[in-house]
C-alpha cells in the first residue's frame, strides 16, 4: 500500500452559470467558470500541505471539491487507492473532514458542544449510548478544552475555543485527512498562534494529515512541509516548503512572497507588483499567468504549460508549471 | 517649535452596551506631525478603531467622549460648535476604512464621490472638482480614469475599490490620513500596491499617517513609530525599530513573539493565555497582568502609567527585566 492518502489527478469543478431560455433555444453555450481547472495533487500520510493562493483563485473550491461539499466536475479523485465517484459512501464521506474558516458561522447557535459531538459520533457509530460522553470528553480534552464545555452553546465561548470546537467536530470523525480552509484567518494574531500550536501537536500526536489552505502565507510557512501555489484554478507550483520559500522558481511564487511584508527589523517596502487577479475565463489559451509575468515570451501565449519537475533541481517533488524553469 | 498638526490629550471613550457601560478607551494621547507614520496595533477590542472614530467624531451613538482635548494645529476643538469641528476635520484629516465596499455608496458613481468634498466642502466649481477627481485617481494608481469616474463602486475590483476610497480620503488635500485596517480585506499582491500608494503619498505629499492594523508585518514596513494598545490605553509606544528589536513591555513582547515570520519560521509561536479584560468591570492593576509571565503583586494592584525606558516609553512595572522572568519561568 502506498503512503499516499487522497490523490486528486486533472480534477476539475467547473460553475455553470443561468442560462435565459433564449440562450438555450440558440443552442449557446452556458457561461461557466473554471474555478479549478484540471489539478493534480497527492498528499501524503502524515504530511501538511499548506495551498496559497490570492483569493478567487480557486484554493477554498478546490478544499470544497475534495471534502465532496461540491461534486468534482471531471478529474479523479482517489482517498487509499480507491477511487471517489460523485456520490460518497458513509465511510468516503468520514475519511476527509473540514475545518471551516468562520467559528461565528460554522457552528448551529442552539446545539450544545455536548449535543454536537453526540450527533457524530452516534450518527456514524462511533460511540454507544453509554460512551458517548466519555469520547466527547476526550475530544474536547484534545483540542484543550474544558469537559465542563459539553453543556454549553458556541456563543458563550471565544472566536479562539470555537474554532477549537470545530477542530474537535472534524477530529470525532476520525478523519484520514483534515482540511482547514482559512481556519486561523479570522482569528487575533496571539489566538491564531495557540491554534497554529494545536494543529502542530495533534499532527504530531495523532500523525494527522492535513491540507491547509490559507492566504496569510507567514502562516503556512510556519505549518507545512509541502506547499502548493495556485492560480486561476490550477496549481502553478508545489514543492517541499523549505526548497519553495528559499527557491521558488514560477514567476508568481517570485511575486507572491515578495509581496508578504516581513518582521524582519528594518525590512522597508519594496516595489509593488503590478496587475490583479483577472477574472476568470471559460476557457484559457496558453499560460493563465503571462498577462501580469514580468518574464514572458511569446510561447507563453501559446503553450498551456504543465506542472513538471523544475529542471537542475536535486529535488524532484519540486514541480513547476513555467515553460521558462522546466 | 511649531505645534503638531493633531494632539490627543487624555482621551477617554465610553460606550452604552447592554452588558453596563464599557470603558473602551482609557486616557489616551498621542502626536502627530507631518510626514509621520503611525502604527496603532493591538488585538480585536483593544479601542483602536475607536479612537479613530473619537477623533474625528465618527462615534456611534452609543458612545461618547467623556474626556480629553483634541488639538488639530495647535486649536482646540472642545468648545468648537460641531460646524465648525466638522470643517476642520474634514479639511485636515481623511480616513480609509477596511471594507472599501461598505464605506463607498453604491448608488452614486465613483468621480461624484471623489470631487464630492472640493465641490461642497471647498466651494470648487463642478469642473474643477471634475478635475480635480481625474487628478486623483490618476494619483492612486487607476487607470483610464476619465472612463472610471463614470462607474459605480460595484464594477471595480476590491483594490481598485480601495484605491477609490484613497481618492476620497485625499480628496480635501488633509494633512493627515487615517487608516483603519485599510488592507486586511486585500490580498498580498494588492497589498502591497496600495501600501506603496500610501508611503509614496507620504514622501511625497509630507502627509501623516495613522495606520490601525493588527498585522505587525505591516507596521514593521510603512511606519516609523509604533503604539502598542491593550484594554483601551497605550502600553508601549516607541520607534519601530526600537520596539520590534528591544520590546519593554510584556504585551508587546507577545504579540511580536506569537505573530508568524515568514523569513524565520520557529518550532512553536508563542501564544498569549488567557483572553482580553471585559471594560465593563473595573480594571483593578495593570489589565495585562492575568496573562502576564511576570506579573507581580504590584502588577495586580496598581495600575502603571507610561513611562520612559531606554528609548521608549512603557506601562509597565517590569519594563527592563521581565525577559530574566520569562527565562526564569521556562527553566
Amino acid at each position: 500500500m502506498s503512503d499516499i492518502v487522497l490523490s486528486a489527478h486533472e480534477l476539475s469543478k467547473h460553475f455553470v452559470g443561468r442560462q435565459s431560455l433564449l440562450a438555450k433555444v440558440r443552442g449557446q453555450d452556458p457561461f461557466t467558470v473554471p474555478a479549478v481547472d484540471g489539478v493534480d495533487l497527492d498528499i501524503k500520510a502524515g504530511e501538511t500541505i499548506g495551498l496559497v493562493g490570492e483569493s478567487g483563485c480557486g484554493k477554498s473550491t478546490l478544499g470544497r471539491t475534495l471534502v465532496g461539499l461540491y461534486p468534482q466536475t471531471s478529474g479523479e479523485l482517489s482517498i487509499f487507492d480507491r477511487q471517489i465517484g460523485k456520490e460518497r459512501s458513509l465511510e468516503e464521506r468520514r475519511a476527509v473532514q473540514m475545518i471551516f474558516q468562520d467559528p461565528f458561522a460554522s457552528l448551529n447557535p442552539r446545539m450544545t458542544v455536548g449535543n454536537m459531538l453526540k450527533e457524530i459520533l452516534l450518527f456514524h457509530k462511533l460511540a454507544t449510548k453509554e460512551d458517548v460522553e466519555d469520547k466527547s470528553k476526550e475530544l474536547l480534552t484534545l483540542v484543550g478544552l474544558p469537559t465542563s464545555a459539553l453543556k454549553s452553546h458556541p456563543r458563550q465561548f471565544s472566536g479562539g475555543q470555537r474554532q477549537r470546537i470545530g477542530i474537535a467536530r472534524a477530529l470525532a470523525l476520525q478523519p484520514k485527512i483534515l482540511i482547514a480552509d482559512e481556519a486561523v484567518s479570522a482569528l487575533d494574531v496571539s489566538v491564531q498562534a495557540s491554534i497554529v500550536n494545536l494543529l502542530l501537536d495533534l499532527k504530531r500526536d495523532l500523525g494527522l494529515t492535513m491540507l491547509f489552505i490559507s492566504h496569510n502565507i507567514a502562516v503556512v510557512r510556519q505549518i507545512s512541509d509541502r506547499i502548493a501555489v495556485m492560480y486561476l484554478g490550477r496549481i502553478v507550483e508545489t514543492g517541499p516548503t523549505e526548497e519553495v520559500f528559499a527557491n521558488p522558481q514560477h514567476p508568481y511564487t517570485k511575486l507572491l512572497l515578495n509581496s508578504v511584508p516581513k518582521m524582519t527589523p528594518g525590512s522597508k517596502l519594496g516595489e509593488a507588483p503590478s496587475g490583479e487577479l483577472p477574472k476568470m475565463q471559460a476557457k484559457f489559451v496558453g499560460c493563465r499567468f503571462r498577462g501580469r509575468c514580468p518574464v514572458a515570451v511569446d510561447a507563453c501565449a501559446t503553450t498551456d504549460p504543465k506542472l513538471l519537475p523544475v529542471k537542475g533541481s536535486n529535488n524532484p517533488d519540486h514541480m513547476t508549471a513555467c515553460l521558462l524553469v522546466q | 517649535m511649531t505645534s503638531p498638526l493633531l494632539s490627543v490629550r487624555d482621551l477617554h471613550v465610553e460606550i452604552e452596551t447592554n452588558r453596563g457601560l464599557l470603558k473602551a478607551i482609557r486616557g489616551i494621547s498621542m502626536d502627530v506631525n507631518a510626514g509621520e507614520s503611525i502604527g496603532i496595533v493591538g488585538e480585536s477590542g483593544s479601542g483602536k478603531s475607536i479612537t479613530l472614530k473619537a477623533i474625528l467624531g465618527l462615534l456611534p451613538p452609543n458612545a461618547r467622549v467623556t474626556k480629553g482635548e483634541i488639538f488639530v494645529e495647535g486649536r482646540s476643538l472642545n468648545g468648537m460648535s460641531d460646524k465648525e469641528r466638522r470643517a476642520i476635520l474634514a479639511e485636515k484629516i481623511g480616513i480609509v476604512f477596511q471594507d472599501a465596499i461598505a464605506a463607498l455608496n453604491p448608488v452614486l458613481t465613483v468621480g461624484t464621490q471623489i470631487s464630492e468634498i472640493p465641490h461642497r466642502r471647498l466651494g470648487w466649481s463642478k469642473a474643477k472638482s471634475h478635475e480635480r477627481a481625474i487628478e486623483l485617481m490618476t494619483l492612486v494608481g487607476i487607470p483610464e480614469a476619465e472612463k472610471r469616474l463614470k462607474v459605480y463602486p460595484h464594477q471595480l475590483s476590491g483594490g481598485l475599490r480601495q484605491r477609490v476610497a484613497i481618492a476620497i480620503a485625499l480628496s480635501g488635500n488633509p494633512k493627515i490620513i487615517f487608516c483603519d485596517e485599510p488592507t486586511t480585506a486585500l490580498d498580498v499582491t494588492i497589498q502591497a500596491q496600495v501600501l506603496r500608494l500610501l508611503e509614496d503619498l507620504r514622501a511625497k505629499e509630507n502627509t501623516g499617517i495613522v495606520f490601525v492594523t493588527h498585522d505587525l508585518a505591516v507596521v514593521n514596513e510603512i511606519c516609523e513609530k509604533v503604539n502598542v494598545m491593550y484594554a483601551g490605553r497605550f502600553v508601549e509606544r516607541g520607534t519601530v525599530e526600537q520596539t520590534f528589536q528591544d520590546p519593554t513591555h510584556p504585551y508587546a513582547y507577545s504579540l511580536l513573539k506569537s505573530a508568524p515570520d515568514m523569513e524565520h519560521p520557529v518550532e512553536r509561536l508563542f501564544s498569549i493565555q488567557g483572553e482580553a479584560p471585559d471594560l465593563t468591570k473595573p480594571t483593578i492593576g495593570c489589565p495585562f497582568a492575568p496573562r502576564c509571565f511576570a506579573a507581580s503583586e504590584e502588577c495586580l494592584a496598581t495600575e502603571p502609567e507610561l513611562r520612559h525606558v531606554h528609548e521608549s516609553e512603557t506601562a509597565c512595572h517590569h519594563a527592563t527585566n521581565f525577559l530574566s522572568q520569562l527565562n526564569a519561568g521556562q527553566a
